[in-house]
């Protein structure tokens, strides 16, 4: 399996930390929590549909909500394959790391 | 107003509704929405409609490369398809490409040509402010343009307007008129003067010495690079001394500079350039004149000025009140194609715009013919693409979608005949640049300007012939596709008919027109030029020659002795061309004004030798008296046009300075090309004025007799290079166009044949397929196969026999108009009309029979089973 990609890795964490109300706003958000940089819209929804097609997250229509003028909004989720992907690289982020205690050039 | 402000702002909401579409544009605007419409209330205004500014634009790299990634995605499965289709498909796909790339390179040659031709001389850096001034004498019979013109007009011009900042007079010497040598060799060239000016007009790189005082003193001289290598090798020829001998005197000349070789697109190509000096101007029209305007000067305005300068310093050169003279400033860029001068009266072989014309008409002719074979094709074939359509459609493609991918397709098939056609090129680049005699070579490939067209070429290609095809298939509705009902219409059926029309009709057109030209070229073989062309030999090049001159008679007699020589005529033009040679007071009994005669003078074998008729009179008289060198005779066409009832006797002047006196009338012949008509000529007895030895031989042993006029010429004229010509070749030189445009047209007409057969290989393939199962039904019920096999290819028939109809007015107007350039022409009878059309008939019928008696002898089981 491809490892996923830092910028794969962080949405799906957010995704997997917001989740039940993981859209738009709420995944920048949660990024922003994580790793204190805001992160453009645009990035963010073009990863997403990338993961998506690569059948790691999920998009979920809700039910039409009335502030948005009667269309849906959309939420976020993770698949079994996004679990396993994240858990793979969770692995492999410890394996790198193992050892190491503290960073020093001798 | 609190719902005003709540409005995130309009522009970036403009920006995501342009560049996202559907679903993941509200979800975009609804989720930042969401935030502004949240900070709106606990915010200032500006801060929210910032914060949302920047929500925007900070995504715009995102979403461009979201949307790069997805289309190069789609790309790539399009790629993946059309690659599919050409492999699993590979006869139509040989055919399509095939056919393609054929065109393509016919078209790529013929517009290499056209740019060569069109580039002549444009390579200067004052191209468009140079013109060559021109007269144009005008009498009953009709104009003679020339590029002679008084050699003072131009320094006038440069001295009376300002507008004309420089002028350069050049005049040439033919090779062999002059001989410069170095030590013992001499150089056989062309031998040009000019004004010193010259190098500064034209922009002509020197490679050593200065372009602006090369040839400022007298008696310097300048080469080319290509001399220059030729007789000095790696040395710098700049200070070396050229001796010319004149008579008895010995003139010195310095090489003051060498100049990189005029590229062959250029009017005049230069070897050798000395300074132009009184020697030159003894006649008073004895040069050309080039003058450079400067910036934004009107050169119309100039031309109109030029009557009262004419006036002022009396340039004019008739002194004749009958003739009019106007004169013209002639652009640079139009020497080559626009000049329509009088044979002889300037320094270059010219082409003409109209071939050109009629050459990128055709080429065009068979991009289009080309394209169309290919819309043809594609769309006959679409049914084999429903279900991928109808698939295509059905999980979410739209139409723009489709038709992009057929589109997309048709590039891929046009690129790919590119690759191939400009393989061709090169492969044919040396038979055509031999067919077409230009020098023209690759090099143009790297021209923008080329390039640019290349491109074009592909897109019209890939629109025109994909366009349709694309906007066809996309049409489909999925429902019928994925029910199977829609395979075959009535609308598909007519376009495909009219394209087959079309196509064939630009094949029988270019049919017919090549037909037509192979009449006249046969007609021009065949026609009795009132001389004979067979067994003659031309020396040329001996005019001015001293010692040839001064030998001329013992030259004959010596030649003579040969028994395989049986007549030996000196003369100054030979019987095929004739220079305009001045009025003479003989009057046109018509008009009363003076005829413009031609004028032969030649030695008393001429008439013999050439087998020039005598219809009245008598011949030149051999025997010396006072008044033999008087006698003249003249043409029909001339006792026609003068008056007199006494004709034989009559006597006149010419040429201000000696009289003649007609002994007899000759037999009309043509001393001009074809295209014109037999002009009023005299031949004047006129020995010592020689331009050309003619001699006729015996066809035993030719390069032995060639040999031993060779020998006779070293011996009375050691300096004489040896230059001799059949004169049927040289009288196949005034022909040389109308031989080309048949070859060419002969080539194209192949092409036009081939390529439309291609097409109806592939639409009777599918016909057939289409009617596997109606001809199954109609043998089950007892149709033979001759009736099958006419049935299916009766629309073929039919199709064919309309493009005739649509070809023979159109071919006949243009032939018609073709013809009109001769003025001796061969009819267009019935006869090339029926007999293209039914060549064209017959080929058709041929290529669709391989397809149809398949159709026709196959089992009926066979295609009735399947269902």
């Amino acid at each position: 399996m491809i490892l996923l990609s830092r910028a794969e890795e962080i949405i799906l964490l957010a995704v997997y930390k917001q989740r039940g109300n993981a859209y738009g706003v709420t995944i920048r958000e949660q990024i922003y929590k994580d790793i204190r940089r805001h992160w453009s819209f645009g990035v963010i929804y073009k990863t997403l549909k990338k993961m998506k097609a690569k059948g790691y997250v999920k998009k979920i229509s809700s039910a039409p909500v009335s502030e948005r003028g009667g269309r849906s909004k959309y939420y976020y989720e993770l698949t079994p394959e996004g679990t396993s992907a994240l858990e793979k690289i969770k692995s492999v982020h410890f394996s790198l790391w193992n050892g190491i205690k503290k960073l020093s050039i001798e | 107003m609190q719902a005003k402000k709540q409005n995130p702002p309009f522009i970036p909401y403009l920006f995501l509704k342009l560049l996202l579409k559907g679903e993941d544009f509200y979800e975009f605007t609804d989720d930042i929405d969401e935030v502004y419409r949240y900070m709106i209330d606990f915010k200032p205004g500006w801060r929210a409609k910032a914060w949302y500014w920047f929500r925007v634009l900070e995504s715009f790299p995102g979403i461009i490369m979201d949307k790069v990634y997805w289309r190069f995605l789609m790309f790539r499965n399009y790629l993946k398809i059309a690659v599919r289709n050409i492999k699993r498909h590979k006869g139509y796909s040989v055919i399509n490409i095939a056919g393609l790339s054929v065109g393509m390179a016919a078209f790529f040659l013929i517009s290499l040509y056209v740019q060569y031709e069109l580039s002549f001389d444009r390579y200067h850096e004052n191209a468009d402010k140079i013109f060559r001034v021109i007269r144009e004498r005008g009498s009953s019979t009709g104009n003679d343009r020339s590029a002679f013109i008084h050699n003072a007009l131009g320094p006038a011009m440069v001295e009376d307007f300002p507008e004309a900042i420089s002028s350069a007079r050049i005049f040439r010497w033919h090779v062999g008129e002059k001989f410069f040598a170095i030590g013992e060799r001499s150089l056989y060239e062309n031998l040009y003067y000019a004004d010193p000016e010259f190098f500064e007009i034209f922009s002509i790189p020197f490679i050593s010495g200065n372009s602006k005082k090369a040839l400022t003193e007298p008696y310097s001289i300048v080469m080319s690079e290509r001399l220059a290598g030729k007789h000095y090798g790696n040395e710098n020829p700049v200070g070396k001394i050229l001796n010319l001998q004149e008579g008895a005197t010995q003139y010195t000349y310095k090489i003051t500079g060498v100049f990189k070789d005029m590229p062959e697109n250029s009017h005049l190509t230069m070897d050798l350039v000395t300074r132009l000096d009184k020697s030159i101007m003894q006649a008073a029209d004895s040069s050309h004149t080039y003058v450079l305007l400067g910036k934004g000067a009107d050169p119309d305005n100039l031309e109109q000025k030029l009557p009262a300068l004419l006036h002022k310093y009396d340039l004019r050169l008739s002194l004749d009140d009958n003739v009019k003279e106007r004169y013209f400033l002639q652009p640079l860029t139009s020497i080559h194609l626009h000049s329509h001068l009088s044979d002889n009266t300037q320094y270059s072989d010219n082409s003409d715009i109209k071939y050109i014309y009629i050459y990128s008409s055709i080429a065009l002719l068979i991009l289009v013919v080309v394209c169309l074979n290919y819309w043809n094709l594609s769309t006959a074939r679409s049914f084999q693409r429903f279900k991928e359509v109808g698939i295509r459609k059905a999980v979410g493609a739209n139409r723009r979608q489709l038709f992009r991918q057929f589109l997309g397709e048709s590039f891929l098939a046009t690129i790919l005949s590119l690759v191939v056609s400009i393989a061709l090129v090169i492969i044919f680049l040396p038979v055509f640049s031999g067919i077409t005699g230009s020098k023209f070579n690759l090099g143009q490939l790297g021209n923008a300007k080329y390039f640019l067209m290349i491109i074009s070429a592909v897109v019209f290609v890939g629109v025109v012939g994909g366009g349709y095809p694309a906007f066809h298939l996309s049409s489909f509705r999925p429902v019928n596709i994925l029910k199977g009902t829609s395979k075959y219409n009535a609308k598909g059926i007519l376009v495909r008919n009219i394209l087959v029309v079309t196509q064939f009709s630009i094949a029988i057109i270019i049919i017919i027109s090549t037909l037509a030209i192979k009449h006249q070229i046969d007609f021009i073989n065949k026609k009795d030029m009132g001389f004979d062309r067979e067994q003659i030999l031309v020396l040329s090049k001996v005019k001015y020659h001293k010692e040839v001159r001064r030998n001329e008679e013992s030259i004959k007699t010596e030649l003579k002795r040969n028994p395989n020589i049986t007549a030996v005529s000196c003369s100054a033009d030979l019987p095929n061309s004739i220079i305009w040679r001045g009025n003479i007071d003989l009057l046109d009994k018509n008009t009363g004004e003076p005829v413009p005669f031609n004028v032969y003078t030649v030695d008393h074998e001429f008439v013999d030798l050439y087998g020039i008729k005598i219809v009245e009179g008598r011949k030149f008289s051999r025997d010396f008296h006072p008044d033999s060198i008087k006698e003249v005779l003249i043409n029909e066409t001339a006792a026609k046009v003068i008056a007199g009832e006494a004709l034989i006797g009559e006597e006149f002047r010419f040429w201000g300075i000696r009289t003649g006196r007609i002994v007899g009338v000759v037999k009309d012949f043509h001393s001009r090309p074809l295209h014109y008509p037999i002009p009023p000529t005299f031949i004047a007895l006129s020995p010592g004025s020689t331009n050309y030895i003619s001699i006729k031989i015996n066809p035993v042993d030719i390069p032995k007799t060639i040999d031993y006029i060779k020998r006779t010429m070293k011996k009375f004229a050691p300096s004489y290079q040896f230059d001799y010509h059949f004169f049927d070749e040289i009288f196949g030189r005034d022909y040389q166009n109308e031989r080309m445009m048949g070859k060419i047209f002969g080539f194209f007409m192949l092409l036009s044949i081939i390529i439309a057969c291609m097409g109806l290989i592939g639409i009777s393939t599918l016909s057939a397929e289409q009617h596997t199962k109606e001809i199954g039904i109609r043998k089950v019920l007892g149709a033979s196969v001759p009736s099958i096999t006419g049935l299916l290819s009766k629309d073929f028939a039919k199709c064919v026999l309309f493009a005739n109809i649509i070809a023979w007015p159109i071919a006949y107007f243009v032939m018609h108009r073709w013809l009109q350039n001769f003025a001796y022409r061969v009819s267009l009878g019935i006869g090339i009309f029926v007999l293209s059309g039914l060549a064209v008939l017959g080929v058709a019928l041929l290529t669709v029979s391989y397809q149809t008696i398949k159709a026709a002898t196959a089992n009926p089981v066979d295609s009735l089973r399947y269902e």
